[in-house]
């Protein structure tokens, strides 16, 4: 008895934390506009006029994409340094976003991307008919 | 996992996005609003630079993410008998896309991923969208349905 007391209590708190944080939604903006979350919410055939619903499904995604992006930069750092010869590009160090790392961080949410692989008949293929050695 | 196999499946789907030359149009000008501001918002998280492929494919993603939430809260209602989703639809599908097996055996507590979502809402700075987003009349396009208003002052 005590124990369903304490698990009803507890659901109890929960529904008001999302209550709470419901109407707290409406104080805060999230990255994704409204309408481009209900626009692809009303193409998967889902129906809510509710703005707050939208909103936590729109930090809901900004918060997966922050993921994701955080992931892939760690993958990013991790990856040994190239040998560098000029001292110029030493100090211009810059983290690029990449098809790999983008790749190995959705991995492990469950989702399989890979970059194709690039198959060329010849080695001119492509190429600027204009600068082809004939 | 499932959202694997719900991403899947939905990639084609987005690759034919609209009904039409002005429903693709109209879902093309909505990626391209889309990729601007998440140029803004991959800086946030210290990217730099990014590789356009990489770009495109984290959007695409965030897209399948929404479509996948509203798939599964709509799965939810339709089971309760319901016609527009709740708040607790969108909480099971988000614990749904998240949890291994994807199914949501019980609901006594509040989903670890709200919480997550919760905590991050505190945390993360606040970036609003605030490139311009244009309806028909501004940029003197016709709607291609009747249905869908010209100006956001017919919007009801």
């Amino acid at each position: 008895m005590n124990q369903g007391q304490q698990s009803g209590e507890a659901k109890h708190e929960d529904d008001a934390a999302l209550t709470e944080f419901l109407a707290s939604l409406m104080d805060y903006t999230p990255t994704i506009p409204d309408d481009l979350v209900e626009h692809y919410l009303a193409k998967s055939g889902f129906q809510c006029p509710d703005v707050r619903l939208i909103r936590l499904v729109a930090v809901a995604t900004q918060k997966f994409v922050a993921d994701v992006a955080s992931d892939a930069l760690q993958h990013c750092k991790a990856r040994p340094a190239p040998v560098v010869k000029d001292k110029k590009q030493q100090k211009d160090k810059r983290l690029v976003l990449t098809m790999e790392d983008l790749s190995k961080a959705l991995r492990e949410y469950g989702v399989n991307v890979k970059h194709p692989e690039y198959f060329a008949d010849s080695p001119s293929t492509g190429m600027d008919p204009a600068t082809r050695d004939e | 996992m499932v959202l694997h196999v719900m991403l899947g499946e939905l990639v084609s789907l987005n690759m034919s996005n609209g009904v039409g030359e002005g429903g693709r149009s109209q879902s093309r000008e909505k990626r391209k609003l889309f990729s601007m501001q998440w140029l803004r918002f991959a800086k946030s998280v210290e990217v730099t630079m990014y590789k356009e492929p990489a770009l495109d494919t984290l959007i695409g993603i965030a897209v399948q993410y929404i479509y996948s939430i509203g798939k599964t809260a709509q799965l939810y209602a339709s089971i309760a008998g319901i016609a527009e989703g709740i708040s607790l639809d969108i909480v099971q599908a988000l614990e749904g896309l998240g949890s291994g097996s994807g199914i949501l055996v019980t609901y006594c507590c509040l989903a670890d991923v709200v919480k997550d979502i919760i905590r991050y809402s505190g945390e993360a700075e606040e970036m609003p969208f605030v490139y311009a987003r244009p309806c028909f009349y501004e940029v003197g396009a016709e709607p291609p349905d009747e249905h869908i208003p010209v100006s956001r002052n017919q919007i009801v």
